[in-house]
């Protein structure tokens, strides 16, 4: 028995000293987590010119004209994301790896190459980002949404009209998942020479890593977990890298030990006996305090009302300039990037890219076209005339089958005023209707509602929902939802959103008429 | 959302205008519920098979249980019918595409197979997995037979024949309308 012990604690140790040494090939510092092994494979991936890209893409965006020190940019963060997801992986090898003794029930095996896979994910997991961060895929799919609605539609106004509403229009655009920079990713794995040569040396199939990345991993949802869940590698990193650039504390969470209280279960989803990843309910306080700390971090820095506004002009300066010259413009559409991926305008592909070329558009205008004003706005940083904010506590619509009517509609009603009467309000103000935005933000703790329970979720619902919300295994091995625990302060709170409406006016516009337009649209919504 | 609106009394929604196309496909289309699993797939099949004509709403599909399946358009349909049709009155498709969306209904009366017959979900089912297959290069009817057969075990020969052909004579069809128009 002795000797069975120690012959297994020799494999193992031998086990883990090779994982040691393929995954240290080279150390990189990082001011967050101190060191960041990497393997030789992730090395070559680091060099090639696409992840070289992500150096000229900053992280957080216009955040930075808020927060100066927010400059750090995509291959950091990048980095960041393969230590994480390196932590989570070492510790379930120990865990669930070929010769520990603790695996679970189900018998799961975690192994080196799925180590491999998800690392190489990790790291190549924004490789596919657009300029600005998430500001430009909003306008691609702004570009797309328009396009069609003319098309298609009767009811759409011509497109001249339609700088009137821009501002707020393409600031509260919804992204759509399916052209978003993850499948940008996907694509730019399996087309780009360099990357999908190395990984074929690797042994690592350039497909498998792109479903990895997009969450398309119906048979491996430990993997989309890992990286697309509400405690993922990328939001972790995030929260913490973001919020120590931005110089707020939202991010001090107890990162190992959350990581260590990670576990491999087996359950039931639509009848099919599924693995996923649980955490025991030791972590369940610091877990709280990460959703906490992200959801302080959201509604305090990535929605902060000053960057929230400058990346609406941004985007609508984006949208004008893509728009009005698509015929010569390279980058006009997202096929039009694809086509681009391997090519040296892929590899242009980045802020200093774009910058050049919306400034450039823009010196051509005329000195008080709506594209002047935007572009003076941004490349100055004039800022943005702030006339109010409305922040109101509201149930999620996906609550009830039916919503109820609001109780208290100040909300509502400044929200339908802009959207329905904003003409009109301009024109009370004496303001020209096009140089007023207002952005519609919506903070949430957890994407499931509570009264989800782990025996009732679908596959056909909320695939990714579900399958990232965050589940929790008790002491007596039971596994439920953390969002359903009523004794938990999160059940408390995730039917709800922190909804804000911010409203601002660009351009130089006289401070009694911006009075004038608070004034209208206070007496309108009855605040 | 749906708020009283002090001044009219009405109800009143707030949409976001990403949604509008949609909401309209959803309405024309008869989809107003999500409640059963039978709604939802309803729903999903009936877009899928609205985009395969050349309604552009936009939405990626990819192949899960039930067959074709769009999350961003689950997502989508969660804010819109919970919300109702109420402010989507003055709205709607022009003649073209209106007729894309009538034409989808329109299949449901193509349902007729005689052996075993097919509920309306079933039917809508199969007809969108065949759309998904017909894309990727099963354009013969044996593999078609062969691909539903193996991805999709519950429908018969048959079936799949009596759905294969009404698939292409509404593609067939739609698409000589589009090149009219």
């Amino acid at each position: 028995m002795l000797i069975w012990r120690l012959r297994t604690i020799v494999t193992e140790r031998g086990l883990m000293v090779d994982y040691s040494s393929e995954f240290n090939y080279k150390i990189i510092n990082d001011p967050i987590y101190g060191c960041i092994g990497l393997s030789q494979t992730e090395v070559r991936l680091l060099d090639t010119r696409a992840m070289q890209r992500l150096r000229r893409i900053r992280q957080m965006g216009f955040s930075s004209y808020v927060f100066p020190s927010g400059e750090h940019s995509r291959f950091v963060h990048s980095l960041g994301v393969l230590c994480i997801i390196g932590k989570m992986c070492e510790h379930l090898y120990r865990k669930y790896g070929k010769t520990s003794k603790r695996r679970n029930d189900v018998g799961y095996v975690f192994s080196l190459d799925s180590i491999r896979l998800l690392r190489a994910a990790a790291l190549l997991h924004d490789v596919g980002h657009f300029p600005f961060s998430h500001l430009t895929e909003n306008v691609y799919g702004y570009i797309e949404n328009t396009k069609s609605a003319q098309l298609m539609r009767r009811d759409v106004e011509d497109s001249s009209k339609q700088d009137a509403h821009l501002l707020s229009n393409i600031a509260n655009h919804l992204k759509q998942k399916e052209k978003d920079h993850e499948h940008l990713g996907a694509e730019v794995i399996m087309r780009d020479p360099e990357i999908s040569s190395i990984l074929e040396k690797a042994k690592l199939k350039p497909e498998d890593v792109g479903c990895i990345i997009t969450g398309d991993v119906q048979a491996h949802p430990i993997y989309a977990q890992m990286l697309h869940s509400s405690l993922d590698a990328d939001r972790l990193d995030y929260l913490l890298r973001d919020s120590r650039q931005a110089g707020v504390s939202f991010g001090k969470i107890e990162l190992e030990y959350i990581l260590r209280q990670m576990r491999i279960i087996s359950t039931l989803i639509s009848g099919v006996p599924t693995n996923l990843i649980a955490f025991d309910c030791r972590a369940q306080h610091a877990i709280e305090h990460f959703l906490m700390g992200r959801y302080f971090h959201y509604t305090q820095v990535v929605l902060h009302k000053t960057s929230m506004a400058f990346e609406a002009i941004a985007k609508a300066l984006i949208y004008k300039v893509l728009s009005t010259q698509q015929e010569t413009m390279p980058y006009r559409d997202y096929d039009n990037i694809v086509s681009d991926i391997g090519s040296d305008r892929f590899y242009e592909f980045t802020d200093d890219c774009f910058w050049q070329l919306i400034a450039s558009a823009s010196k051509k205008m005329d000195k008080n076209c709506f594209v002047k004003v935007l572009w003076e706005s941004l490349a100055q940083r004039k800022n943005p005339t702030h006339v109010l904010t409305i922040t109101d506590i509201v149930p999620k619509a996906s609550v009830s089958p039916v919503s109820k009517p609001v109780n208290d509609p100040s909300f509502f009603l400044t929200r339908y005023f802009l959207e329905n009467s904003k003409d009109e309000l301009a024109k009370e103000a004496n303001i020209d209707s096009k140089y007023i935005g207002f952005v519609e933000s919506k903070v949430s703790l957890e994407s499931i509602p509570s009264h989800l329970k782990t025996e009732d979720c679908r596959s056909d619902n909320f695939l990714d929902d579900v399958r990232g919300a965050i589940r929790i295994v008790d002491k007596a091995g039971k596994t439920s939802f953390l969002a359903s625990d009523n004794k938990s302060l999160i059940n408390k709170m995730v039917d709800y959103t922190s909804n804000s409406i911010d409203v601002f006016v660009i351009g130089d516009v006289p401070q009694k008429n911006i009075e004038k337009l608070k004034k209208v649209i206070k007496s309108r919504a009855l605040l | 959302m749906i708020f009283k609106d002090f001044l009219s009394n009405e109800e009143v929604l707030i949409m976001n205008s990403t949604y509008i196309s949609t909401a309209i496909a959803l309405r024309d289309l008869h989809c107003s519920s999500l409640d059963t699993l039978d709604d939802r797939i309803l729903l999903q099949k009936k877009v899928y098979l609205a985009q395969d004509i050349g309604l552009p709403l936009g939405y990626g599909y990819g192949w899960y249980i039930h067959g074709p399946y769009s999350t961003d358009l689950t997502a989508a349909a969660y804010q819109i019918i919970p919300e109702g049709f109420y402010s989507l009155e003055k709205k709607g498709f022009k003649p073209e595409f209106a007729r894309m969306i009538a034409k989808v209904n329109a299949l449901e009366l193509e349902n007729k197979c005689m052996e075993t017959p097919l509920s309306r979900v079933e039917w809508y089912e199969l007809l969108a997995s065949i759309a998904y297959w017909y894309k990727r290069g099963k354009c013969e009817l044996n593999g078609m037979i062969a691909k539903i057969k193996e991805c999709k075990p519950q429908f018969t020969c048959d079936q799949t024949k009596v759905a294969y052909n009404a698939y292409l004579a509404f593609k067939d069809h739609s698409d000589g309308e589009r090149s009219d128009g």
